[in-house]
């Protein structure tokens, strides 16, 4: 197809395939400017004219403007701004898992733009968040590509089709069930639990990385806010992404917690050094008496402690048996997901 | 690793390596899938094997070690998960008219232990003064006769034991069986002349084209394991 010209484009190369289509990179005819065009055939044409009907509502920067639709006897086209740059799952290949606070500020950007999304009059839902639908443009700005799965309007929200990603697509829209702006969310957490732990949700066993698995570095206030996103139970979640925003927000602002790590030795230390406290009291007791009551108070600390640890250790999450994920290829031409 | 299409156009191949670090060890997995050449759309099976096991060995199987290590235990639960993939695999080809199988070898390495599972023409080899093939063909002489996917359910061969350092495993499609002998194997892969990862792929390419030379058109895959350093 290459050299082809249809309709005033040239066509250079492909961009992308998916299951809505294929996305090809072409140069208009006389303007000279690159542009991405997107082809459908058959019965992927109804759902490309959805896809151009919402994009056109869309005027954010970080959303490429949709410049012409054409029309023709077998096929519809799409064309589209065409953003130089990077693919963030590529970026990513080489550079997870990031800093709790480069991660925070990377969700930050992308949950921006999905709010944006979200608060359209008519609610847009993407419905397939992923980091191959994200590109970093060279001016290092993120932009949100692909709305062949994205649906608007409060109906059509609660959508019964089986859509997007495994690994980041929420359970409910894996099994079919009613799906809306919750399921972006919960890609959204998919994503960020991708980019703490490394661990690519789209691999096998196609789920997202538990808090747990999270290093020890990881804040308190992160792992929450995982758990707020990866809820398997839709109405659990946080609603949309402006939520989220405003979550994501809190965390940085709150983030001078101690990792769980440090906190722990904290614990550690203040329970060791009050044993010690309590066992040289106990020793001086006959001999001569530094402070009266302090091997009582000393006593009555280090009993408390044990107690709190006793309690945490039987009320508080088990020991995670798999401690890490390694290796996790997997070769094979089979395109799909599933049967 | 090695996966190549050969003569074909599609490699119905499918490998998946997997590895997990638990509180009790470390826990890998290697699986070779042979999608049927000869029967329709042989990826899809083979791929598909892959998927699901891949899920089983991060989902099921750390709720079957976590109690330690029992042979028996593990054989149970993916058995059980077997059966539901090959049921699967069997109505898909059912509901589209089609015949969708593949073979499985599959090799569980858990500490200090091994554990092989086999069904069909795959083949498994164990390579330490010789290579010796420790897997047999569910071959008869229509070709095929136990595969996932077709027919009725079959329980695959079953091998256990040691894992000691001096020993190494190779998994391979029939693709590299037509035309090397287990002498060839082992020539290209015994331990003296693979140091790392890079040697063993280029042994495996080397491999691959010398069936390739002696006239195989079917798709190579292969996977070569070792363990210490």
């Amino acid at each position: 197809m290459n050299g082809k010209i249809i309709c005033g484009y040239r066509i250079l190369g492909i961009l992308g395939k998916g299951g809505q289509g294929t996305v090809y990179l072409a140069e208009h005819e006389v303007l000279h400017r690159k542009y991405a065009l997107k082809y459908a055939y058959g019965a992927e044409r109804e759902q490309l004219k959805q896809e151009a009907d919402i994009m056109k509502e869309l005027t954010d920067r970080r959303i490429p403007f949709l410049v012409d639709q054409i029309e023709e006897d077998n096929v519809s086209v799409l064309v589209m701004e065409y953003v130089e740059g990077v693919s963030l799952k590529e970026y990513l290949q080489n550079n997870v898992p990031l800093e709790e606070d480069e991660a925070l500020e990377l969700l930050h950007q992308i949950t921006e733009i999905v709010a944006y999304l979200h608060q359209q009059k008519g609610i847009v839902a993407h419905r397939d968040l992923k980091p191959a639908n994200f590109v970093m443009a060279k001016d290092g700005s993120l932009h949100l590509l692909d709305f062949g799965t994205a649906l608007t309007g409060m109906e059509s929200l609660h959508c019964r089709d089986l859509c997007g990603t495994p690994g980041y697509a929420a359970p409910e829209q894996m099994c079919g069930a009613r799906s809306g702006t919750e399921a972006d969310v919960y890609a959204l957490g998919a994503v960020y639990a991708y980019l703490l732990t490394g661990i690519d949700p789209a691999l096998p066993p196609f789920h997202p990385p538990v808090p747990e698995e999270c290093t020890e570095k990881v804040s308190k206030e992160s792992r929450r806010l995982l758990r707020k996103t990866l809820d398997p139970a839709p109405e659990m979640r946080l609603q949309d992404a402006t939520c989220l925003l405003r979550e994501i927000e809190t965390v940085q602002k709150r983030k001078k917690h101690l990792p769980a790590r440090m906190e722990s030795m904290a614990y550690q230390t203040v329970l060791i050094t009050d044993v010690i406290l309590a066992t040289v009291l106990v020793g001086l007791r006959y001999r001569e008496r530094p402070l009266e009551y302090a091997e009582w108070v000393c006593g009555g600390i280090t009993i408390l402690l044990f107690f709190w640890y006793l309690l945490r250790s039987i009320l508080g999450p088990g020991e995670r048996f798999v401690i890490t994920r390694e290796w996790n290829v997997t070769y094979t031409a089979k395109e799909k997901w599933g049967l | 690793m090695l996966h190549e299409c050969g003569g074909r156009s599609v490699n119905q191949d499918s490998i998946t390596l997997q590895r997990m670090v638990t509180r009790k060890g470390t826990v890998s997995l290697a699986l070779l899938c042979d999608g049927m050449g000869g029967m329709d759309r042989g990826e899809i099976a083979s791929g598909y094997v892959a998927e699901r096991i891949g899920i089983w060995f991060y989902d099921v199987l750390p709720k079957v070690l976590k109690g330690g290590y029992r042979a028996g235990a593990v054989s149970k639960a993916l058995q059980r998960c077997l059966f539901r993939i090959h049921e699967d695999l069997r109505e898909y080809g059912e509901e589209r008219g089609m015949r969708c199988g593949t073979t499985f070898t599959l090799l569980l390495i858990v500490e200090k232990r091994w554990q092989l599972f086999h069904l069909g023409d795959s083949a498994a080899y164990r390579l330490g003064r010789c290579a010796k093939r420790i897997t047999y063909p569910h071959t008869g002489k229509g070709g095929l006769v136990h595969c996932i996917g077709i027919g009725r359910y079959h329980k695959p061969q079953e091998r256990r034991g040691r894992w000691n350092n001096t020993g190494s495993f190779l998994l391979t499609s029939d693709g590299l069986q037509h035309y090397l002998k287990e002498q060839d194997l082992y020539h290209a892969l015994n331990r003296e002349r693979i140091g790392n990862r890079a040697q063993a792929e280029k042994a495996l390419q080397g491999l691959a084209k010398a069936a390739v030379r002696r006239g195989e058109s079917d798709n190579m895959s292969a996977v070569y394991l070792r363990c210490g350093k």
